[in-house]
């Protein structure tokens, strides 16, 4: 057998296939194990990545965007001065970059926010209306009035407004350090307030209109940030040389994974703490599959004694026993995928309401879930663990069949039935 | 052995000792992959204890306590107006075992300098209370305040570098007065802190507690935080502390800090879902060895049920075999488990994760917890598995027609 045909590799296929159905329960329970793995771990995985999804929307959208062009200096110093000159000319120069969806320059400065009796400290932003609302959408959480209808509008957080003890139609007066070292103050009247139910950014931060902000804090026509929103997240890393391009000289580029470290180390810990779990569900059915072969070697003893003795090469039988090895681990993927695809694909389409399970609903707003989840599939998701467990089955039928080598014809051959 | 009772315990236990080393080879294996699975059962949920202690900890450490007494509306708005005056004696309602209480004013404030302004939480405190927050084990450059007194301020290490300042200079602070006021003040830095979690360094100043109230002209305090001794005193402690404190908020931890709470919740259920999945993907392989132990045993249990074993005798034999091969896998696994975490016990340098570890409130040094909770969990469980794991090969066995199997 040293050079098989065709068709002798046809037949050894088939002897194989009838083989593993000498003892059925015994496929069934190995397949299925296989099977079981498979499906947890493409279940696992697509739930992971829908829920990194919706972590990285529910981080980017109100605030963030997908990347930034800020002054060198203002990520790790956010002054006043670190700012970037034309902040429209800048903003507009990343429009027509393919990818990009919304663009919009803010200028940025913390400061004492008073309200005649009572002040307090916050976060002030000035902003386009018309090309934030396109961006972020933290207009949607309008809570009373209207978003920013006049050029002198502030839109309030609903926390801050009641620590200011200000509502809709009062007038407020901002004061900071501006961009030339003086005071930097504003007057705006509060025309909206939103709640999105964070409270770091419902009691901190307010914006206004950026002319007026620039007026105001003396920063002519510079930004702190031209925020940009692209169509996929994910994709940021791919258009990185594309928004360098347009980036000019002086200007640092720093997409969502630097501007919120914190949240793609999340993601690696998550990934690192599931990882080891679907490790050590592989390897344990890797061992379950090499017992199954173990007490398939040992009881068919005089029948390979017999195969050995009229001929059959030791190699010969190893293949065997591993094509019945690849039968079974093909059986338990067939079985594993169409769990996953039958539990998954309804899911990503309808999505999981986890508001909807009890006690659930104040945890998922705590773990920055969304109300709904959409798992997310992908061919990556779905070749992975039926690759790995591909290897765990062969080594794990080759333990055992090893033996075969080392087998005495005469010895197996009076070995009982 | 007489028929109407059933074998005794002993034997049978004796009985699948021995079949057990009949085939060591293939138990061999199967062991180990309940040993594997156990191990790593337990190791995971080792890390998962500790990262939920931990959370829990620098939740509580966070000038938050176990318990805290608020004036209602004091989160919403907080603010001096939002203060109250402690009833005298309402100590004596504690319990016995208590870490400490600390009572403090706490406001936010805006801090200017030439260059910035920022909004902090400035905290006054009595410093000889504070063992309970992060304060007392917080290391200091420059002098610590030596009282409630004391009307210098501890400004954070990051705050200080942000402000281009240091210890000894001047700071001013603007914060709200009793009579609602905006007051400013000018501030002597006393000391700069260091915390464990970088982020509080930014977000608190903290002076003493009497030089603060001097300063805004009141004599009330804004919240007691009491620390306990262990989490089971909470729910008796607030019961006992909200009859005192008949105006105010007696709120829980979990309260105040949701998203740690919710974590630690989190946590709680993960070590039923890994045991689901890893010892269900054993459960496999355990009802494959057992299926084929009773096959190669046809001759011989139809044997016996020939010489009038009971039904109820070959059942009780397979569930036996089963728990003792999981008791003694359970028992390496536990063995290799706790090995494996003798190593790292000491704890497990995470500093490469810093930020993010930060954001959820955690420390750069992950300590494991190896509790015995988890371990009795995983023993009764896993027994209760190999119970379940041996009612198709037992029913197998049951099925045996003794003359038939005779005649193989």
């Amino acid at each position: 057998m040293t050079d098989p045909s065709p068709r002798s590799r046809a037949l050894f296929v088939r002897v194989a296939w009838r083989n593993l159905w000498r003892r059925r329960l015994r496929t069934w329970m190995s397949a299925c194990g296989v099977g079981f793995a498979i499906a947890l771990v493409t279940v696992g995985m697509s739930f992971q990545a829908g829920t990194y999804d919706a972590w990285i929307d529910t981080a980017t959208s109100l605030m963030t965007g997908h990347a930034q062009v800020q002054h060198p200096a203002y990520f790790d110093d956010p002054e006043v001065r670190h700012n970037l000159a034309e902040g429209f000319d800048l903003a507009s120069r990343f429009e027509g970059v393919p990818g990009v969806v919304a663009v919009a320059p803010r200028a940025e400065a913390f400061a004492l926010v008073d309200a005649g009796q009572r002040s307090f400290g916050a976060m002030v932003m000035g902003v386009d209306p018309v090309r934030d609302a396109a961006l972020s959408d933290l207009s949607d959480h309008l809570a009373a009035g209207e978003y920013l209808p006049h050029p002198d509008s502030a839109f309030v957080g609903t926390a801050l407004a009641t620590n200011l003890g200000v509502g809709v139609g009062d007038e407020i007066v901002v004061l900071g350090a501006a961009a030339e070292g003086g005071v930097g103050a504003l007057v705006s009247s509060v025309d909206g307030l939103f709640e999105t139910g964070r409270a770091e950014i419902d009691r901190n931060v307010l914006q206004v209109g950026l002319a007026e902000m620039q007026a105001g804090f003396e920063l002519g026509d510079a930004v702190h940030r031209v925020v940009i929103k692209t169509r996929d997240a994910r994709g940021v890393a791919g258009m990185r040389e594309t928004l360098e391009a347009a980036t000019p000289t002086g200007g640092r580029l720093l997409d969502w994974n630097e501007l919120l470290p914190e949240l793609e180390q999340a993601i690696q810990i998550d990934k690192a703490t599931a990882a080891m779990t679907y490790w050590l569900l592989l390897i344990v059915v890797a061992m379950s599959v090499v017992n199954a072969f173990i007490m398939t070697v040992f009881e068919r003893t005089r029948e390979f004694g017999m195969l050995l003795a009229i001929g059959m090469r030791p190699n010969s039988i190893i293949g065997m026993l591993s094509v019945e090895a690849l039968c079974v681990w093909a059986m338990g993927t067939v079985i594993g995928i169409v769990l996953c695809l039958a539990l998954v694909v309804p899911m990503s389409v309808v999505g999981i309401d986890i508001a909807g399970i009890e006690g659930m609903e104040a945890m998922a707003g705590q773990l920055m879930m969304p109300e709904r989840l959409y798992p997310a599939l992908n061919v990556r998701v779905l070749l992975e663990s039926p690759g790995w467990m591909l290897l765990g089955t062969l080594v794990a039928a080759l333990i055992p069949a090893l033996r075969v080598r080392r087998m005495q014809v005469v010895e197996s051959l009076r070995e009982e039935e | 052995m007489r028929p109407g009772r059933g074998m005794p315990v002993k034997l049978l236990i004796q009985l699948s000792w021995r079949n057990i080393w009949r085939h060591r080879r293939r138990n061999a294996i199967l062991l180990s992959a309940i040993a594997v699975a156990v191990a790593g059962v337990m190791l995971l949920n080792t890390m998962m204890r500790g990262m939920q202690q931990d959370l829990m900890n620098t939740a509580i450490e966070n000038l938050t306590g176990h318990v805290k007494i608020l004036e209602p509306g004091y989160l919403d708005d907080p603010g001096i107006e939002r203060g109250f005056e402690a009833v005298g004696g309402w100590q004596s309602m504690l319990p016995e075992k208590i870490a400490g209480w600390a009572s403090r004013i706490r406001l936010p404030a805006v801090v200017m300098s030439e260059r910035e302004t920022r909004g902090i939480q400035l905290v006054g405190v009595d410093p000889a209370r504070e063992s309970i927050s992060f304060l007392g084990q917080a290391e200091v450059a420059g002098d610590r305040l030596y009282g409630g007194e004391d009307s210098r301020i501890l400004i954070g290490a990051l705050l200080a570098e942000a402000l281009d300042t240091a210890a000894g200079r001047r700071l001013v602070l603007v914060t709200q007065g009793a009579d609602g006021r905006t007051r400013e003040a000018g501030f002597r830095i006393a000391g700069v802190y260091r915390a464990e979690i970088a982020g509080l360094e930014k977000a608190f100043v903290f002076t003493g507690l009497a030089a603060l109230q001097r300063l805004l002209g009141t004599d009330r305090i804004t919240e007691i935080s009491i620390r306990l001794d262990g989490e089971d005193l909470e729910t008796p402690t607030i019961a006992a502390l909200a009859e005192t404190f008949e105006n105010q908020d007696v709120v829980s931890w979990r309260e105040l800090e949701p998203q740690a709470a919710a974590m630690v919740e989190v946590s709680d259920m993960t070590i039923y879902i890994l045991f689901v999945i890893v010892m269900g993907a054993l459960t496999f392989g355990l009802v494959n060895t057992l299926v084929t132990a009773v096959m190669e045993r046809l001759r011989e249990l139809g044997m016996l049920r020939a010489i009038g074993m009971r039904p109820r005798a070959v059942v009780a034999q397979v569930v036996v075999e089963s728990t003792v091969i999981m008791a003694i896998g359970v028992a390496a696994g536990l063995v290799l488990a706790w090995s494996v975490f003798s190593f790292v016990a000491d704890g497990i340098d995470l500093t490469a994760f810093d930020d993010s570890l930060a954001s959820f409130g955690m420390r750069a040094t992950f300590v494991p917890v190896f509790d015995i909770r988890d371990v009795a969990l995983i023993v009764v469980l896993s027994l209760a598995l190999s119970v379940l794991a041996s009612f198709y090969p037992a029913r197998r066995a049951v099925k045996i027609k003794p003359l038939e199997a005779l005649r193989r």
